[in-house]
């Protein structure tokens, strides 16, 4: 056995344990928390054919809804009810579906003004890490703009480049890289 | 020095070395500096160190940590170990002889002392024929640092017989996995001593060392925005009075380290910057409307690399450390990035697109002459010299997720660093101020 063959396998057998605390593994997960296809559009589509005739409601109008506020941002970014807009191959521009999503998206914001929202740009895998930080940036921004452009209050809005760090889907196929590269909403107090 | 090296090509130019059918050495003789792979390396015996049984498997590792240093370096052809034997008892009456008898020009060998808790070497280099000790030096430290006294020794063993400084004292700092976060980490050049040095549960990366003090500049989402902060040999962590905007990155540090070149969207766009340490004064360097990212200073201090997709996809570009006379430097390349300049400043690395994956290549300046260093093995990203501009360190995914590999600076000898994977974005210290 040579004297080199030695020491590498020195060094793969401390490199080995000494990673294994620090550099884990990647986990496999390829769920993807956050698409917007989640269970926003189910409830209240069902309702028209009994169409009760309106009962008066005892306290009409009350306004409980904001007491628990740490939870309910949870709760809203949780629900989705500010969608994810996805973007083409190293490009920033809005398309018409993204449009549709945003228009959406800044209707809500501006009826929830107290809120910051942070835009979060994220990109797939393919580009370079340090070009990535900058077109992250970019989508971010342009989403920032657009919302903006629609009435939404520019200071209230928080645009944040993730470059590829944060990928929703840590597959390596264009399924993956279409659901990565995009823009993504956070509901803050 | 210079009559060290000339004794060794004596050496070998005399010694029984390269005789089992292999062409002859070229015409001419050793002269000028050694660079590049073509060369005789100089071969060398690297005997465990004598000393107390109790104390053999320091020895061991101190005899294996130096010969991989040597063998590393590219100046040395390490003789194996199971030869050495034969050495012993060859008919040669004096030492020098005796190695001399299995091809040795050079004999790096040592004696330990038995010191409690501390490590007390002796190094002795000689040159075999003609027999002349080269030098004896002692090394000592704590004995959980072993490798750390080896890899002075090999330093000065490449220093006595090439005149160059070694790197093996040197560092890598890199970005790895933990948690939920990316922290930075450090190991010894050669991927051992692996340690975390940041625990900020959130996302790091590209940390670069300062060229003049043990610290490290890299960007951080520690505070939400991506900004950059300097990290101190003890551990404490200083924001940079970056020019403003939610994204300070990528930054680089001027070769007296008392500037930063970073990229910013302070103005709205993403553009280089310039920051003054001491006056904690920014300024724009590039006002194109296009990205403008990944700056690397030249050694010279007087121009910068930098990537723009200023004509569409990005490419690399220099320009004056002032931000005047853009030129652009790649051609040819779908898409590059990730510059980092050469030690010397003659050459540029960075990575290029093909096919979907990064390759690593080097732009000769002078001449514009391209080269491939790496050739579709997985992606490979982040190239950054050692040093002596002998090597570079970058991470591939070549083996499944992304790991930190070497390789020399014409893309030979390809060493694996790290395993275990989501290891990214390195670079290589300079050498210990």
């Amino acid at each position: 056995m040579s004297n080199r063959t030695c020491v590498w396998l020195a060094t793969v057998a401390i490199g080995a344990g000494l990673l294994a605390s620090g550099c884990s593994s990647k986990a496999k997960t390829t769920t993807t928390p956050e698409t917007a296809t989640a269970p926003v559009e189910t409830a209240p589509t069902t309702t028209a054919e009994t169409a009760p005739t309106p009962v008066a409601e005892p306290f009409p109008k009350t306004q409980v809804d904001k007491a628990p506020v740490e939870s309910s941002i949870d709760d809203l970014n949780r629900s989705g009810v500010l969608k994810t807009v996805y973007f083409a191959y190293n490009n920033d521009s809005i398309d018409d579906t993204a449009k549709t999503i945003l228009q959406g998206n800044a209707a809500w914001i501006q009826s929830h003004a107290k809120y910051t929202v942070e835009i979060g740009g994220h990109c797939d895998e393919r580009g370079s890490i340090g070009y990535n930080v900058a077109l992250g940036d970019r989508r971010a921004t342009a989403v920032k703009s657009y919302l903006a452009s629609l009435g939404a209050n520019a200071g209230k809005l928080v645009a944040i480049s993730y470059g590829e760090e944060k990928p929703a889907d840590t597959g390596h196929d264009e399924t993956a890289w279409a659901k990565n590269r995009r823009a993504e909403f956070l509901i803050k107090p | 020095m210079r009559r060290a090296i000339l004794l060794v090509a004596a050496a070998l130019a005399a010694g029984p070395a390269g005789s089992q059918g292999e062409p002859p050495p070229p015409p001419g003789g050793v002269t000028g500096v050694i660079t590049g792979t073509g060369f005789t390396r100089i071969k060398i015996a690297v005997p465990e160190p004598e000393g107390d049984p109790t104390l053999r498997g320091i020895a061991a590792e101190i005899a294996a940590t130096v010969r991989d240093d040597l063998a590393y370096s590219g100046y040395f052809e390490v003789i194996d170990p199971a030869l050495y034997p034969l050495a012993a008892t060859s008919k040669e009456t004096t030492a020098t002889d005796k190695w001399a008898s299995i091809g040795a020009a050079a004999v790096a060998s040592g004696k330990l002392a038995p010191g409690s808790g501390r490590i007390d070497f002796r190094g002795k280099l000689v040159n075999a024929s003609p027999a002349t000790t080269l030098f004896e030096r002692r090394y000592g430290g704590p004995s959980d640092l072993v490798r750390r006294v080896a890899h002075q020794y090999a330093d000065d063993i490449v220093q006595q017989l090439t005149g160059q400084p070694g790197i093996a004292m040197t560092w890598i700092a890199f970005v790895g996995k933990h948690g939920k976060g990316k922290e930075i980490y450090m190991m010894d050049y050669d991927g051992q001593r692996v340690r975390r040095i940041t625990s900020t549960g959130s996302i790091n990366l590209m940390p670069t060392w300062s060229p003049v003090a043990q610290r490290l500049a890299y960007m951080s989402w520690r505070t939400g925005a991506p900004s950059i902060d300097v990290l101190e040999s003890d551990g404490k962590i200083t924001r940079a009075q970056t020019a403003g905007g939610t994204m300070n990155i990528s930054p680089d540090w001027s070769p007296d380290g008392r500037r930063i070149v970073y990229a910013s969207n302070a103005s709205g766009n993403c553009d280089v910057h310039i920051l003054d340490l001491a006056s904690g004064r920014s300024s724009r360097l590039t006002s194109s409307p296009a990205i403008d990212a990944s700056p690397s200073f030249a050694p010279n201090g007087r121009e910068i690399a930098f990537t723009s997709d200023r004509s569409g996809s990005p490419q690399i570009y220099v320009m004056d450390a002032e931000g005047l006379n853009v030129r652009r430097l790649s051609s040819g390349d779908d898409y590059a990035d990730a510059a980092a300049w050469s030690p010397k400043g003659d050459r540029v690395a960075y990575v290029s697109r093909r096919g979907g994956r990064f390759d690593i290549v080097v732009i000769e300046i002078q001449s514009g002459a391209v080269t491939s260093l790496t050739h579709g093995e997985g992606s490979n990203e982040n190239p950054r010299w050692s040093p002596d501009g002998r090597h570079l360190v970058f991470s591939s995914n070549r083996a499944g997720a992304y790991d930190l590999y070497t390789m020399r600076a014409d893309g030979t000898d390809v060493r694996r660093l790290t395993r275990g994977g989501d290891c990214i974005t390195p670079d290589w210290s300079h050498r210990t101020p």
